[in-house]
């Protein structure tokens, strides 16, 4: 059969939507787990008054371990307070005739609660009494959330935009398809042929390429895989991560692909088409 | 059978016929000649409803095909063959496709006469697509498609445009024989009379 050129633009069409959307929607997703990681490493302070024994220490990690959010707790008792100062500031340890350092504890938590509200909430919600008090690096927790809502809100205008432009691709192709099929669809209405059945047949040809274009993209991605997880390795972006991401991104576009090829097929016919 | 009675028909504002009348004889070959461009497709787009007149009645099996909705006008044309002059073959179906894309897409168990294959020589083409067809075997293709299913009333515009004289005579033969033998009635359009024994509609109508 003569190749037909309309086909394969729509199915080039298709596998560059998917690969593209994919790969910058994982790249925006591999940014965002960065910027979040690095949220999630703030700490919040908890210092515990200087008589605590020990046992109600470590009751207290364990209730704190238990809490909302938390991800996990470092316990830093007083004598390794004492010690790290020593070490970082070279100072004689015999000037010391009493520890003047708390217990205290560093609790991370999972990025969703690593903000400003959960902390203060969390601060009034621990009512020990053996908590002294409770502190965090305000204004670093500030700028990494600044970033963060700046790397969510650029990701979005982006993605949006690129979605517009992929959309308002589609629709051409499947003009320039609908153009192609014209007059053989005309001529199939000669014959009584109904609307409903041209549609069809129309639909059939558009999703066509379009389920072709999706298995080619699967072979590309898998390629895609094996290359990174042989010799790439971005250093904030691990292959787990990478496979993972791109699994989700991968999935999402070939629904929206599908999704945009039967849409703008659906709009193509509808404006085009003529009755008789 | 098929019937116009003071149809005016106009396009781009200028008009084609004004008044025109004409009967077809049923169970026969007719022919409406007419000199170029003088609206012979037009007249039968408007049989199959691809056209409407300004005014006046096309009538075409007891239905006045200017009150046909869009379901009336597709039924009407589940019972007509049609030859196109500009051949109109499906591109990207193969001959025996095209053939049958009116029995496959309408669900209709429509008696597909093959003998028709043997009388236009056209058995061989069968697994060929259009593209890879001569002229003038797609305008055999073309004729094959008008009456392959025996339907009461064909249409022909230009049916013998692309052929050679041998091809000719034998489309020809076929019509006569479909005529005698299966009594379809043809309605022809063309440029110059095709056969004696044809017969010559009479056109009423006022020049536009």
């Amino acid at each position: 059969m003569k190749r037909d050129n309309v086909k394969v633009a729509l199915f080039f069409i298709f596998v560059s939507f998917v690969l593209t959307m994919s790969v910058i929607m994982g790249v925006f997703l591999a940014m965002n787990s960065y910027v979040q990681q690095k949220k999630s490493n703030i700490p919040l302070y908890v210092f515990l008054k200087t008589d605590t024994t020990q046992n109600a220490v470590e009751d207290f990690v364990n209730t704190v371990k238990q809490l909302n959010g938390v991800k996990s707790v470092k316990l830093i008792n007083k004598k390794k307070a004492l010690e790290q100062m020593v070490k970082k500031f070279h100072i004689d340890p015999t000037i010391f005739v009493n520890n003047p350092f708390p217990d205290s504890l560093e609790v991370f938590f999972y990025p969703n609660y690593t903000n400003k509200d959960y902390f203060n909430r969390f601060r009034e919600d621990i009512t020990s009494p053996i908590v002294e008090s409770v502190a965090y690096p305000k204004d670093v927790l500030k700028e990494i959330e600044s970033i963060h809502s700046k790397v969510i809100y650029f990701s979005e205008i982006v993605i949006f935009v690129l979605y517009s432009v992929e959309f308002i691709v589609f629709l051409s192709i499947m003009t320039i398809f609908y153009s192609n099929r014209k007059f053989d669809y005309d001529t199939l209405k000669f014959f009584g042929i109904k609307r409903f059945t041209i549609f069809r047949l129309f639909l059939k040809e558009t999703m066509l390429p379009s389920f072709y274009g999706f298995i080619f993209s699967v072979v590309l991605i898998f390629a895609l895989y094996f290359t990174y997880g042989s010799y790439g390795g971005l250093p904030f972006m691990s292959i787990e991560l990478f496979k993972s991401v791109q699994r989700d991104t991968f999935v999402v576009n070939i629904i929206v692909g599908f999704g945009f090829t039967l849409l703008s097929s659906i709009l193509v016919f509808l404006i085009n088409d003529e009755k008789v | 059978m098929v019937e116009f009675i003071e149809v005016t028909k106009s396009y781009k504002k200028k008009p084609i016929f004004v008044n025109l009348s004409f009967r077809i004889v049923p169970n026969r070959i007719n022919q409406i000649v007419l000199p170029q461009s003088a609206g012979k497709s037009t007249i039968l787009k408007m049989i199959y409803g691809a056209e409407k007149p300004d005014s006046g009645f096309v009538r075409v099996f007891d239905f006045n095909v200017t009150d046909l909705n869009y379901s009336g006008i597709l039924l009407l044309r589940r019972y007509l063959g049609i030859i196109f002059e500009d051949i109109r073959l499906i591109s990207n179906m193969t001959v025996k496709d095209n053939l049958k894309a009116i029995t496959k897409l309408t669900k209709r168990n429509l008696y597909l006469s093959e003998e028709i294959f043997d009388m236009l020589s056209i058995g061989h083409l069968l697994d060929k697509y259009p593209y890879e067809l001569s002229i003038s075997e797609q305008s055999l293709v073309n004729i094959a498609r008008g009456v392959i299913y025996n339907f009461p009333l064909v249409l022909a515009d230009e049916p013998l445009r692309y052929l050679s004289l041998d091809y000719k005579v034998k489309v020809i033969h076929l019509f006569k024989y479909l005529n005698e033998k299966k009594s379809i009635t043809f309605l022809i359009a063309a440029l110059n009379p095709i056969d004696e024994n044809f017969y010559t509609i009479d056109l009423r109508y006022e020049k536009g």
